[in-house]
């Protein structure tokens, strides 16, 4: 788990200093089409529309940009759509770890071999989060709990089993020596909509979630987060230690990013790595994304590729571990 | 037969289907006590038992129902309308993703309307053209709602 | 009570700027004529509108999304009641009485009777917003999953007994649609169920697509027959577009008993207008004096319905409000795009920004008013769409259903599912099968499924959690009350 930690900060620089460029001898010479793989309103959505409204009002494109919904199999309607535009530079989807997790979980065959990886934007980190009077005030506590007694702590977790919130908490509870199987987890379809309701009613004992679904409760003063899977104490949240300071070499960001279509050439990704790199220092782009709470997290074109080949190798260890894996 | 006899022999069949579908599913839990199986059992038994049931109360004659008429050879024309429609109506979906959305509409508009309004081309010819482009116009452009583009979308300049 | 007053006023400043007003118009007749197509509901139109509120600010955003929201509701019901096509999941309880009212050349007080109720609906759940907001968020605090499951099948008893006919086709229908609840990827497990191979069935089968099927596609097969006729029914006898002494009188009670139930089935995750309506007409179906009325174009039974819908939209936006959670897929929309304009809705908002939650109440005030404004006088050009042929009218429902089911997902693949629904809706109407417990079993299936499973889980496997919580109790003793009492008037009507 070091290993991750120590990538993440590496990608990170990796990122900030790749952002050299130089004149692209490729244009996109038709409408931009962004797809997004969901419904609209869902975070996938929102970047394709963050990407599109800060890329046309700051006119780093010349061509008109789209959005266009395809929902379905965990994203794999959307990007099998994009998979058939090979070569051309004009089409772009949303992605995020579920690229890597699909395959894994045995839902899809998809993985990003099949694509042009662009790059990673964005990221939001992931919570452990309890009610405001449960007796646990940090992450020790809850573990230590959980594993004198794993049936008294429902953990609550949505939509389903094997996503990222789940994840995370299978690796701490592994960090704290604590078999997966035998803990609570209540499954809630609605995620977060149903998650703090029931959380607040009591009816589970805590949960593991987006930050976003819960930051607004813990100002409130209604929840505790307890730790969060970010690489350091968060300026937005302070007082609420990482995970990794609180014992657990762990950093897990929830990151978005796009691919495009397979088979693209070196002038078409470098003018979309031209592109990007400039878009996320606009100040379009920060105000949106400040906005929906989340973290600038640029890698470009080359750095996002070699990062999704590590972490899918570190996914499939993970799931594997736990009897996951398809 | 009677209607719910048919109804009964269906719901016993499909339930027997969806039954023995289930039992092929795999146990697996994670922390979950009832597993995938455990609901699609019982919502088969239940189709099953309540299409039995209805089977047996046919046979007593005062409770019989209606006989079924589906109007197969009566009305072999419905069917036929049907069927075509039935057929139709994928294809229009499975072409649009490469062909766009005006063109299919189109298409698919001129032929549903001869069939139901038959011997008046150029009423329905109208009918065609007009409702595609109305709703392209609403949707894609005034409602900018994604829909799908095939070559001539790509050529409008919204 | 002072401090709600003072509360009101700040809203009702904030809702009565004239850009306000101009954007309740706009998006309330955008919701209505959104909500009348098969297919799109509130949660399309919202969405569309997210584009166009990026320059907004952040009240005036969230006023014109919730325009949109019960201008869809208002809408919703039009085409039910004209032509027995619903526009969404909340409005196929309309098509029971409308659709019959029209039969016998009463569309217009169908209409009418279908947006005052809209009308007196949303303003007593106004009302229960004002007032009424933080106590039933904390009670709907204690629904846990043992009572959220009882609650389930108590709607599922109630729509059994609600099908003419024999109670056991009407339960063979909620196991059909109780099975294609299941298809797809099993949430807990991973597991990939009931769908024989085919990989566009992994994410399941789209409620909103079998509705479209087994009513519009459905209703122009039944059409094919007789292609030239006039829709139905001559231009003379459509009926003024009022109601009169007698209807109100049948319907005032309905309306006023209904509007809280659907306030507070609103209020509850993941509950929508589809279960608060079959709810509410097996309410008034089981109280009413003259049951055998029902389905035959009673008013009272598009009254209820419609008024507990509109409360229903209020309510969902208690939880929207109070702790920043979406409660249907409509105000999940809504949800993000106010995070998009930098307000984040949770706990405080009522204390950091009244001027947003209060302006979005004192709104819905202007709002129903409005709409209830144009829904009347709408009224008259639309029931002309009844003048216009068959032969022309079919086609064009064809059309919009199909476009309508591409909407939903996107999905070429919903087209073959459509299709295939069309053809099984038909020949359900041969074997007189009832389709309402099919498609709200359908809606309902998987949080039904979900519910047990969570509850089995909290209980160790114990079944007593279900007689354990005085809530679930009361739920499963209305539910077998409610088999017994629809058991006993069929043996009575025998005899």
């Amino acid at each position: 788990m070091k290993k991750l930690s120590t990538l993440v900060l590496l990608i990170a620089l990796v990122g900030v200093v790749s952002t050299v460029t130089a004149a692209p001898s490729w244009k996109p010479t038709k409408t931009i089409e962004i797809i997004a793989p969901a419904n609209p309103g869902g975070g996938w959505d929102m970047l394709a529309r963050v990407v599109q409204k800060s890329l046309m009002d700051e006119k780093l494109v010349e061509k008109n940009i789209i959005v266009v919904n395809k929902p379905g199999g965990g994203g794999s309607v959307g990007w099998t759509y994009l998979k058939g535009k090979k070569g051309q530079g004009e089409f772009l989807a949303a992605t995020s770890t579920l690229i890597m997790l699909n395959q894994l979980l045995g839902t899809s065959e998809l993985t990003y071999k099949d694509f042009s990886p662009i790059a990673m934007l964005q990221a939001e980190w992931i919570a452990v989060a309890v009610a405001a009077d449960s007796p646990y005030k940090d992450i020790k506590g809850l573990m230590e709990a959980l594993k004198a007694n794993p049936a008294s702590i429902p953990v609550g977790v949505g939509p389903s089993l094997g996503n990222n919130d789940h994840l995370v908490f299978l690796q701490l509870a592994k960090a704290y020596g604590i078999d997966p199987s035998k803990v609570k987890f209540i499954v809630y379809p609605g995620a977060g909509g149903e998650i703090v309701p029931a959380l607040l009613g009591g009816h589970i004992k805590a949960t593991v979630i987006g930050l976003a679904e819960v930051l607004e409760q813990h100002k409130a003063g209604k929840m505790r987060v307890l730790g969060t899977s970010a690489d350091k104490e968060l300026d937005f949240l302070p007082g609420v230690k990482p995970f990794v300071e609180q014992g657990t070499d762990l950093v897990f960001p929830h990151w978005r990013g796009l691919i495009a279509a397979p088979g693209l050439s070196p002038e078409q990704i470098a003018y979309w790595d031209d592109v990007f790199a400039k878009m996320v220092q606009t100040k379009t782009w920060k105000e949106q994304i400040a906005n929906l709470g989340w973290s600038n997290f640029y890698q470009n074109s080359a750095t996002h590729t070699k990062y999704l080949a590590d972490q899918t190798k570190v996914f499939d260890e993970l799931l594997t571990s736990v009897g996951l894996k398809k | 037969m009677t209607m719910n006899l048919i109804t009964g022999i269906i719901a016993v069949a499909i339930g027997g289907i969806y039954l023995v579908t289930a039992m092929l599913l795999p146990e697996m839990r994670m922390g979950d006590r009832l597993g995938p199986k455990l609901f699609p059992t019982l919502v088969g038994i239940l189709a099953i038992l309540s299409g039995l049931v209805l089977v047996i109360q046919e046979r007593k004659p005062e409770r019989r129902s209606k006989k079924a008429d589906f109007g197969f050879v009566t009305h072999r024309q419905v069917w036929i309308k049907i069927l075509l429609t039935t057929v139709v109506g994928i294809a229009y979906g499975l072409v649009m993703d490469s062909l766009g959305f005006l063109i299919p509409t189109t298409l698919f508009m001129l032929f549903i309307s001869t069939l139901i309004n038959r011997g008046r081309l150029v009423q329905n010819l109208v009918l065609a053209v007009a409702f595609s482009m109305i709703t392209y116009g609403v949707f894609a452009v005034a409602l900018k709602l994604s829909l799908p583009r095939g070559f001539i979308e790509q050529m409008l300049p919204f | 009570m002072q401090d709600i007053f003072s509360n009101l006023a700040l809203g009702l400043q904030t809702a009565m700027t004239w850009t306000n007003i101009l954007w309740v118009v706009i998006g309330g007749s955008l919701g209505t004529i959104i909500g009348m197509l098969p297919g799109l509901g509130p949660a399309t139109g919202v969405a569309v509108l997210i584009p166009i509120t990026f320059g907004m600010n952040p009240a005036t955003a969230l006023i014109t999304m919730c325009a949109v929201y019960y201008g869809a509701m208002f809408g919703g019901s039009r085409a039910s009641i004209m032509i027995n096509v619903p526009g969404d999941a909340s409005a196929i309880v309309s098509c029971f009485d409308g659709y019959q009212m029209t039969k016998q050349g009463r569309a217009g007080p169908a209409l009418a009777i279908s947006a005052i109720a809209s009308f007196i609906g949303g303003m007593i759940g106004m009302v229960f917003l004002v007032f009424l907001t933080q106590p039933i968020a904390a009670a709907a605090l204690k629904f846990g999953p043992a009572e959220m499951f009882s609650l389930l099948l108590f709607a599922l008893v109630a729509t059994i007994t609600l099908s003419e006919g024999n109670l056991l086709k009407g339960l063979i229908a909620i196991a059909f649609g109780l099975m294609l609840s299941t298809i797809g990827i099993d949430g807990m497990t991973g597991i990939i169920r009931f769908t024989y191979g085919v990989e566009s069935l992994n994410d399941g089968i789209d409620f909103l697509v079998i509705i479209i099927g087994v009513y519009a596609v459905t209703e122009v097969y039944k059409n094919f027959k007789d292609t030239n006729a006039v829709y139905k029914l001559d231009s003379k006898s459509i009926g003024k577009v009022w109601i009169s002494r007698e209807d109100w009188r049948r319907s005032w009670k309905p309306m006023l008993r209904n509007s809280p139930l659907g306030f507070i089935i609103g209020v509850l995750p993941g509950m929508g207008g589809s279960i608060a309506t079959f709810m509410s007409y097996a309410l008034e179906k089981n109280l009413s004096k003259r049951p055998e009325e029902f389905g035959k174009g009673a008013i009272e039974g598009l009254a209820a319905p419609e008024a507990s819908n509109n409360a229903c939209s209020c309510g969902a936006m208690v939880p929207l409000l109070t702790l920043g959670i979406p409660g249907s897929g409509t105000t999940a929309v809504m949800l993000g795009a106010l995070m998009m304009l930098g307000v984040k809705p949770g706990p405080t908002l009522f204390t950091d920004h009244p001027e947003i939650a209060w302006g979005v109440i004192a709104s819905m005030l202007i709002g129903n008013i409005i709409l209830i404004i144009i829904n009347l006088p709408l009224a008259i050009p639309l029931v002309q769409i009844l003048r216009v042929p068959t032969r022309i009218m079919l086609p064009i429902i064809m059309g919009l259903a199909l476009i309508g089911t591409f909407f939903l997902n996107y999905s070429s693949f919903d087209f073959i599912i459509v299709m295939i629904a069309g053809i099984i809706g038909y020949m359900f109407s041969k074997l007189e099968i009832p389709l309402p417990p099919l498609v709200l079993a359908l809606i309902l299936g998987g949080a039904f499924e979900q519910n047990l499973r969570n509850s089995m889980v909290l209980s160790d496997g114990n079944i007593s959690i279900f007689f354990q919580k005085p809530i679930s109790v009361v739920f499963l003793v209305l539910a077998a009350g409610t088999l017994v009492y629809a058991l006993l008037r069929r043996k009575k009507h025998a005899a």
